[in-house]
């Protein structure tokens, strides 16, 4: 699983394009949008309120999808950057163990595994995807919604009373609307998560690393004592730091 | 030694600096256009012409003009802002890009230069530690063990937030829009419309702050946790170099002064954020309640010019203009800590091998 983990990892790139792509077509489409929000504005209240429905409607429905679009870019670049973390994490693995195949392999120092936060934090990324994928799904069924309730004129829409279609569509707009957007959010705080478990496998890793190259160094040093014949103390002039 | 080489300059060191300024350009542009335009705009808009004045207002009066200015603008100008924020997480990954290369050098340089270090037998020497800084770098660097710690609070902040929108908002909204236009505009002080509505409004003015403050901790986390990766190479280096003999041990560079720049830009990011919040509890605290607790038909709508409602409507549907792009800049300057943090690194990484090698030539 870890291998397999490792071999798509490399396929980072990809993600990050893919996600500044999607963040560059939403500021096309956002840009368009403003442009029918700027055309619908121009006309007087009467006017926008009981013949531009079309306009409103498609306002209304692009800006409740498009944040969510925009964020899926964003939680990509950041995956991207999660499985970014996860090949230098192989690659600082193998430059350790390339390091320390210099010694004879009965005398070389152990290397422990991976800590849980390093194993757990493709499980965390994959996490933070899906939070982005179900808001940007809601957003598309708000936006939908939204198609519907704004196709009346807004009189209709204002003059909705209890118990009305168009009213419970427009609760659901709204009450659906309080919770996807800190949501989204909560998506890029799980992502930045993610990465700190990478970073602190890092840490870890380099903190092993350290001492098993000086484990290493004296091992090493012992040996070359030993094939010359000199005491191995005298080799160790031990310093603690 | 032969086929080992110092590490090359990495195509992605040459272009990530292009997207962090992109990033700075985009984000401060739309806080320019949020302060200087929008907000400005808003608070003329509704602060200045009462209700009905701005219902009758015709086409190509300069009273829509205006209504057109602050529906279209945010249309275009947030996504241009998270196009700025797009362009440095572009830089961020483009430097993260460059290290597998630099570390797989790295592990060659080391590997020839083991067999040397061990043959030399030099006696180990003490590992030296770098100076305390003064403050208030001391205090940062002492917190920076922390991260794990911070990067959750940050992650419970933004849960909490997500949990009030939840619980507290979407309720609130679902009272709010439980009948006709005219019975919730209608509905006097103390009904339950009122109420839903000063929680809504209240609530959208303090968590979107409190949210981002949860989002600049957790950027922060990743800041301290680069910070204590450059460290930890660092000490590797003193600890190879402490088993080579002093003539030929590599010298150490100090510590670049590039480190205490992604430590301030940090803080000031963090600060930025934090202040945000202040503002935002203010306004839910004062302006936001004061305005929305009164009944829309018979109170809000027909407030006449230079009325003191009229005035707080005018802070009220101008704040987020200029308070949203605040947050990006303080976000802005947290990504710019990391960027800086991993340049740190990768320099580090690279005159390290570059050390080694040369102490390599020197011993063979």
């Amino acid at each position: 699983m870890q291998k397999l983990i490792g071999r798509m990892a490399r396929m980072y790139p990809l993600l990050i394009v893919m996600g500044f792509m999607i963040v560059a077509i939403a500021f096309v489409i956002g840009y368009f949008n403003a442009q029918t929000a700027a055309a619908y504005y121009a006309a007087s209240k009467s006017v926008r309120e009981s013949q531009l429905l079309a306009e409103r409607a498609s306002i209304e429905s692009v800006g409740l999808w498009l944040p969510y679009f925009k964020f899926l870019g964003l939680g990509l670049i950041l995956g991207g950057i999660v499985m970014a973390l996860r090949v230098i994490i192989d690659r600082l693995k193998a430059a350790g163990m390339e390091v320390l195949s210099n010694l004879p392999l009965e005398k070389r120092p152990a290397v422990l595994g991976a800590p849980w936060y390093g194993l757990l934090m493709p499980a965390v990324m994959m996490l933070g995807e899906l939070i982005f994928l179900v808001a940007l799904i809601v957003s598309i069924g708000l936006a939908g919604t939204a198609q519907q309730v704004y196709s009346n004129p807004l009189a209709v829409v204002d003059a909705a009373g209890a118990g009305s279609a168009i009213l419970t569509q427009l609760q659901t707009i709204q009450a659906t609307s309080a919770w996807l957007v800190p949501l989204k959010f909560f998506g890029v705080a799980t992502e930045f998560v993610a990465i700190v478990m990478g970073l602190s496998t890092i840490i870890y890793l380099l903190t092993q690393q350290t001492q098993l190259i000086e484990q290493g160094l004296e091992i090493g040093k012992a040996g070359a004592a030993a094939a010359k014949g000199v005491p191995e103390s005298a080799s160790r002039e031990q310093v603690p730091a | 030694m032969a086929t080992v080489q110092p590490p090359a300059t990495p195509w992605q060191l040459r272009s990530y600096l292009l997207f962090s300024l992109l990033g700075w350009i985009l984000i401060a542009a739309s806080f320019l256009i949020g302060l200087l335009v929008l907000a400005p705009t808003a608070a003329a808009y509704f602060g200045e012409n009462a209700k009905a004045g701005r219902d009758a207002a015709e086409a190509g009066s300069a009273l829509l003009a205006q209504l057109q200015l602050l529906q279209a603008t945010p249309r275009w100008l947030e996504p241009l802002t998270f196009l700025g924020v797009a362009a440095f997480m572009l830089g961020i990954a483009l430097e993260f890009s460059s290290i597998p290369k630099i570390l797989e050098n790295r592990g060659k340089v080391l590997s020839i230069c083991f067999p040397v270090i061990a043959r030399l037998q030099s006696p180990k020497a003490s590992v030296p530690q770098d100076a305390k800084p003064g403050l208030p770098f001391s205090m940062i660097e002492g917190m920076m063990p922390l991260f794990p710690l911070i990067a959750v609070m940050g992650w419970l902040i933004v849960g909490l937030a997500f949990l009030i929108g939840l619980l507290v908002l979407s309720p609130a909204e679902a009272a709010f829009f439980a009948d006709a236009k005219a019975v919730r505009e209608g509905a006097a002080i103390g009904s339950s419309f009122v109420e839903a509505n000063v929680v809504i409004h209240s609530i959208e003015a303090w968590v979107p702050q409190f949210k981002f403050v949860g989002l600049g901790l957790g950027l922060m986390a990743i800041t301290m946790a680069l910070g204590t990766i450059a460290k930890q190479l660092r000490r590797m280096g003193f600890v190879i170099s402490s088993h080579i003999s002093e003539n030929l041990r590599p010298k150490m560079p100090p510590i670049p002064a590039r480190v205490r720049v992604f430590q301030l830009s940090t803080v000031m990011g963090v600060m930025i954020l934090l202040g945000a919040l202040v503002i935002g509890v203010v306004l839910a605290a004062g302006v936001v309640p004061a305005y929305w607790s009164h009944s829309i038909a018979s109170e809000l709508n027909p407030a006449a010019p230079g009325s003191a409602l009229l005035s707080e409507l005018a802070t009220v549907s101008s704040y987020a203009l200029w308070l949203n792009p605040l947050r990006m800049i303080g976000m802005a300057f947290l990504f710019t800590g990391i960027t800086i943090a991993l340049t740190v690194i990768i320099a580090t990484l690279r005159k390290q091998a570059e050390l080694m090698l040369k102490f390599y030539e020197q011993a063979a």
